[in-house]
């Protein structure tokens, strides 16, 4: 269906198999879902929708010197752990811990650059680079159901009120290990699943069964278009 | 008898204009959607529905709630199902069960007549002497004893779970429930509402509270239309509280689905169960609860019968049969027990309506027609004393018996939650007590009866949570009633018996008072001797009976015999419920297509998949052995990302390796990897690796992958307590790796490695180098572990199925074969290498492993030292020994004994024929004196028979290392 596939590019996605009649479009050295065939409108993503946005680059820094390499970066840096922070250019910073976050580039926006933040932090005692990209998957679920959603895979209470809007939970879902953030996406309500890279596959038939009564479908970033 | 639909309003529950069509027994029937099976049967005059556990006794429904096993019946291929809770269906093919012959000419009913030779415990006492006679006996049994009948062809279905979280959850939505809700969600609180039946209002729906019959009425329908307008109520009908488990964890199930529900404060309005009285004949169909007789016909319209009896220890009797009246049932009697001083104007009420009221009176047995198969009257007596009656009887014609015994309060979950049950001899009542902070009590199973006062006192209870909550400050006002429902004692014997306590297991009050005089006092020992309580109905209306008959039997107080231990689940539930939608998590390599592709055999490795060999499974060894002499004579590839990965960074990175594991990580030499051991502080082996020093502050170290999160956790604890300026990070995931190994594995890489001088002097045995595999970054170790020229290859996980492609294709000029885990076990026992927790158990120190060369006994510490210095001081009891059998004999299998006399020396942990060798390996544990090579060592092996192996000096295969070093 598309020229652009994944098998011609050394990164992939660890899902990229489960992705049926799909097209494809370049971004980050790899390829990322651009539609479903049969996919027509964005109401998915206002009803019930799962991304594998594995491919966007993110980073993680940790140590002392962490929140100094941050503001260094030009972004910014949450108050409080379990917090995420977005940049002008709509890159998140997702803090983990007191001296631990990681970057996350806007899936919507190409933020050149954020790709060498690896290496720049390589150089810079006190902060070490983690190598989120690898080794955890980044899913997305949006729509109107995700608190409802969640709650069949994950025992953490993750309504509004308990969890708004820039907060993050490190829990587990479907009993995998997983880090949750609550952020937006056009506007929409995005709850943003980064999980052991190795479980990708369970993770992603998990959600996708969690899904089906709410009728979620998996689409792709085009559907933002 | 021909019953017919009552006119609306009765039938709450039914759509008229919606018919089905069902079997029942092979024989059509119509009924209504929204009819519960029994309901619908009911309508037909089909009272006969199932067939008692032990005497085959005729049972009809008693509650119509669900709340007994009368009406258990076979649907489909699914037994045990609740005839007057499952609602009828179109199409629906229904049994009934526990029979022989027919539901209606049931061979096995003449079991009744040998009761005598049934009494209690008589499994327990018959048939276990003389020896064996259990054996003549069990098939007999089985046949006989169990429900329905299970279908082994079962598809499973779907059944999952759901986390909920509320600020009150309120359980029943009686009157005390609703207003309980009300109140709480008024004030702020989210809330709940747990409701068994299909609709709200409890006993709203189907009671009658007044002489009128209005108030019940109008009352529900303003407050459930409260409750569903209300933002902050939820709604579960037809789901059930099933436990409650501490801090307010409760399953609630409805349909399919478990929701796992957190609640800050519960409050639980379940309200009681209405009680039979015990006398002959109190099971024949016909013969209900009142309570059952008024939800037939305020939630079906099914008029319950003609002419009826209702026999009463309340006011509620009274108003059945008021109820009954207007509907145009002819009450022959109104039977109270209690003495004319009680309920004179209800009584008066009644007589004026032309009905006969007998005080102080009980119904001493019904009798029935023709096979037991419906009540065709009663035995009116006068009673005398404390369960006596007079010699005067009195037969009044009848086709139904309303029963209004009394109530029980629905304890069960309260009593999971710790709460004491106590009994009001005044009241003949128990009431309870010690409730845990942040759950509460409201209506009539706090003892509560009077409608006004059940509604104040859910109010209370919400009031009490609000305070809890912080949403109020407002006083709880305790509230009070004098109200009684029950009677001391309405038990009855009867000298032919069939007086039953227990429906589910047909146990009559003289079962439950021979177990007292057996020697079985306490109330959990009756139960466990006589089975009461323990049938479906889980003691719901044996409970109370049977702790009166045992405080009785025993000169106790009914509070001293308390009741039998509520445990969950309150009411039955599925295996699927529990076991529906596990999460069975596992993990795959990023490879992990391409051995499928390339048909592999895949097995686990802890939570991961790993490809065993390639090839067909029925051939394991050939594809083994095809394996292994490819990777010596050409090049072989084999996925080891599943290996584990950590990092340690910082300036104390080399500190911290040196105190971790055995060998000297000080001066490592960076680009170079080094093998290390990590000994617990017991100084047992339990894990090993390669270090690789990346830089001076920077160290990768793998290890196994079932050890890897033991050792990280180690590392972080141990760093807890040293403070040194380390980094430390799982990057088992965040890595793929493959180790190339064969003769031309150096081929193949050279094709694909520009930036790394692969040579043996640019990168020789042990060293560690980084580069790019055509465009991929990668780590590269130059191992050993299998025996040949190898290259550990690890790459980020996205790159690793292009890693692989890579190799393949540039592999292909030289023949390059996958191999499997299986293959890599084989190769390395060739090479004498070990792997921790296959070649080691909880005692394995470095001593018996030959790892001497591996601890550094220079340098100050390291975890375990001290206990490995201890225990390779003593002398060695046992040694991890090579040995080898020819390839002709029986071969051992990992887990079989090496005997040395009378005693057993050790056990073999790998053993496999080597292609390298021709001949059969091991490695196994052996007594310290026959672990010289030279020496043997006996090992028994399958059958019982003996092989005698020769100890051999370790590797077998390339003992110079010439290979691995190239």
């Amino acid at each position: 269906m598309s020229v652009v596939l994944p098998e011609s590019y050394d990164k992939r996605s660890l899902t990229y198999r489960l992705h049926d009649a799909v097209s494809y479009t370049e971004r980050d050295d790899t390829c990322l879902v651009e539609t479903y065939a049969g996919q027509c409108s964005s109401e998915q993503l206002s009803e019930c929708a799962l991304l594998d946005l594995s491919g966007i680059h993110r980073t993680g820094l940790r140590g002392k010197q962490a929140e100094k390499v941050l503001a260094q970066e030009g972004l910014p840096f949450p108050e409080k752990p379990n917090q995420v922070s977005i940049s002008d250019k709509g890159a998140m910073v997702a803090r983990l811990g007191s001296t631990e976050s990681w970057v996350l580039d806007n899936p919507l926006q190409d933020i050149s650059g954020l790709g060498m933040l690896e290496l720049r932090v390589l150089n810079e005692p006190g902060c070490y680079p983690l190598y989120c990209q690898h080794s955890h998957i980044w899913f997305a679920l949006t729509g109107r159901y995700l608190p409802e959603l969640m709650a069949k895979i994950c025992g953490v209470d993750l309504r509004e009120e308990a969890f708004p809007l820039g907060c993050i939970v490190q829990t587990s879902v479907a009993r995998v290990g997983a880090i949750i953030i609550h952020h937006q996406l056009n506007g929409l309500p995005v709850f943003s699943i980064m999980s052991d890279s190795s479980s990708a596959e369970y993770l992603w038939h998990a959600l996708m069964d969690a899904m089906q009564e709410f009728q979620g479908k998996p689409v792709g970033l085009g559907t933002f278009s | 008898m021909k019953l017919q639909r009552l006119p609306a309003p009765m039938g709450l529950l039914i759509d008229r204009n919606e018919p089905v069509s069902f079997s029942f027994e092979g024989q059509t029937f119509k009924g209504y959607q929204g009819d519960s099976i029994a309901s619908a049967l009911l309508a037909n005059d089909q009272w006969l529905m199932s067939r008692s556990f032990k005497y085959h006794r005729p049972r009809g429904p008693l509650t119509m709630a669900g709340q007994d096993a009368n009406t258990l019946v076979q649907l489909g291929g699914e037994p045990n199902v609740l005839a007057d809770r499952e609602y009828v269906a179109e199409g629906m093919t229904i049994e009934g069960q526990n029979y022989n012959g027919s539901l209606e000419n049931d061979r096995d009913a003449y079991l009744g007549k040998f009761g005598r030779f049934m009494p209690v415990g008589f499994y327990y006492r018959s048939f276990f002497k003389p020896m064996g006679v259990w054996d003549k006996w069990e098939s007999f049994i089985r046949d006989k004893a169990g429900l329905g009948k299970l279908d082994l062809k079962f598809e499973p279905e779907y059944y999952d779970k759901q986390y909920l979280f509320y600020d009150v959850v309120v359980t029943g939505s009686g009157p005390a429930g609703l207003s309980a809700a009300l109140k709480a969600a008024d004030a702020g609180a989210n809330v709940l509402l747990v409701e068994e039946q299909p609709i709200l209002g409890g006993s709203l729906t189907y009671h009658r509270f007044d002489q009128e019959g209005e108030k019940a009425d109008q009352l529900c329908a303003e407050m459930v239309s409260a409750v569903e307008a209300h933002a902050r109520i939820d709604v579960k009908t037809e789901a059930v509280c099933n436990a409650w488990f501490t801090e307010n964890y409760l399953p609630v199930i409805q349909g399919k689905r478990m929701f796992k529900v957190r609640a800050k404060e519960v409050i639980v309005a379940s309200g009681s169960f209405e009680q039979h009285a015990v006398f002959r004949n109190n099971d024949l169909p016909g013969v209900m609860m009142s309570s059952a007789a008024l939800r037939l016909m305020k939630w079906y319209a099914v008029k319950p019968g003609e002419k009826a009896v209702v026999l009463t220890v309340n006011d509620d009797g009274y108003h059945t049969a008021l109820e009954l009246l207007e509907q145009g049932v002819i009450v022959a009697a109104v039977i109270d027990m209690r003495g004319p001083e009680y309920s004179p104007d209800s009584a008066e009420t009644l007589r004026g309506l032309g009905v006969r009221v007998e005080t102080g009176s009980t119904v001493y047995e019904a009798l029935a027609t023709k096979g037991n198969k419906h009540i065709k009257a009663i035995d009116l007596r006068q009673i005398t004393g404390k369960g006596k009656v007079s010699e005067h009887s009195e037969i009044i014609e009848c086709d139904l018996l309303c029963m209004s015994g009394g109530y029980m309060p629905v304890y069960q979950l309260l009593c999971q939650a710790g709460a004491q049950l106590s009994y009001a001899d005044d009241a003949a009542e128990f009431a309870l007590s010690g409730l845990p902070e942040h759950l509460h009590i409201a209506g009539s199973v706090n003892g509560v009866h009077e409608l006004d006062k059940v509604l104040e006192d859910g109010i209370r209870a919400a009031v009490e949570s609000l305070n809890n909550l912080g949403l109020s400050t407002e006083s709880p006002q305790v509230v009070g009633c004098d109200k009684t429902v029950n009677f001391d004692w309405p038990i009855f014997s009867h000298p032919k018996g069939k007086d039953f306590v227990d429906f589910d297991e047909d146990l009559q009050a003289k079962d439950i008072i021979n177990a007292t005089r057996l020697g079985y006092r306490d109330v959990q020992l009756v139960k466990r001797f006589s089975t009461v309580g323990m049938g479906p109905s889980q003691g719901r209306h044996s409970a109370l009976p049977t702790a009166r008959l045992v405080a009785n039997a025993t000169d106790r107080t009914v509070t001293e015999t308390g009741v039998t231990t509520a445990r969950p689940p309150f009411a039955p539930e599925k295996l699927a419920h529990v076991a529906g939608r596990i999460f069975d998590p596992y993990k795959r390599t990023a490879m992990h297509h391409r051995h499928i592709e390339l048909g592999a055999k895949m097995i686990p490795a802890g939570i991961w998949q790993r490809p065993a060999f390639y090839g067909d499974e029925n051939q394991r060894d050939h594809c083994i052995h095809k394996e292994a002499e490819h990777v010596r004579s050409k090049v072989g590839l084999i996925d080891v990302s599943t290996l584990g990965g950590i990092e340690i960074r910082g300036p104390d990175a080399a500190e911290f390796m040196n105190r971790i594991y055995t060998f000297a990580f000080l001066k490592q030499p960076v680009g170079k990897t080094r093998y290390a051991v990590l000994t617990s502080e017991h100084g047992v082996v339990i894990d090993d690796g390669v270090a690789c020093r990346i830089s001076e502050d920077h160290f990768y170290v793998t290890a196994t992958t079932s050890g890897v999160d033991r050792v990280y956790r180690d590392m972080t604890k141990w760093n807890a307590q040293w403070r040194l300026d380390v980094d430390i990070y799982n990057v088992t995931s965040a890595y793929a790796a493959v180790n190339l190994a064969g003769p031309d594995s150096r081929k193949v890489l050279e094709k694909l490695v520009s930036d790394v001088d692969l040579g043996p002097e640019g990168f020789p045995y042990l060293a560690y180098r980084e580069g790019h595999v055509k465009r991929i970054p990668a780590r590269m170790l130059r191992v050993g572990f299998v025996g040949e020229l190898g290259y550990e290859i690890h790459v980020p996980a996205c790159y690793g199925e292009a890693l692989w492609d890579l190799l393949m294709v540039a592999g292909e000029e030289f023949d390059i074969r996958p191999f499997g885990v299986e293959t890599q076990r084989l190769l390395r026992l060739e090479k004498g290498h070990i792997i921790v927790s296959q070649d080691t158990d909880g005692m394995s120190h470095p001593g018996e492993l030959d790892l001497h060369w591996a601890i550094n006994r220079k340098k100050p510490f390291f975890v375990g030292c001290r206990s490995v210095d201890i225990m390779m001081s003593q002398p060695l009891t046992r040694k991890l020994v090579g040995f080898k059998l020819p390839a002709e004999s029986k071969k051992p299998e990992e887990g079989h004994l090496v005997i040395k006399g009378p005693d057993v020396s050790g056990n073999v942990t790998s053993c496999e024929y080597s292609p390298a060798t021709d001949c059969i390996i091991g490695m196994a544990y052996a007594a310290s004196e026959d672990a010289d090579p030279g020496a043997s060592i006996t090992i028994r092996v399958d059958g019982g028979t003996e092989v005698l192996a020769e100890v051999v000096s370790l590797p077998f295969y390339d003992p110079d290392n010439l290979r691995q070093e190239m």
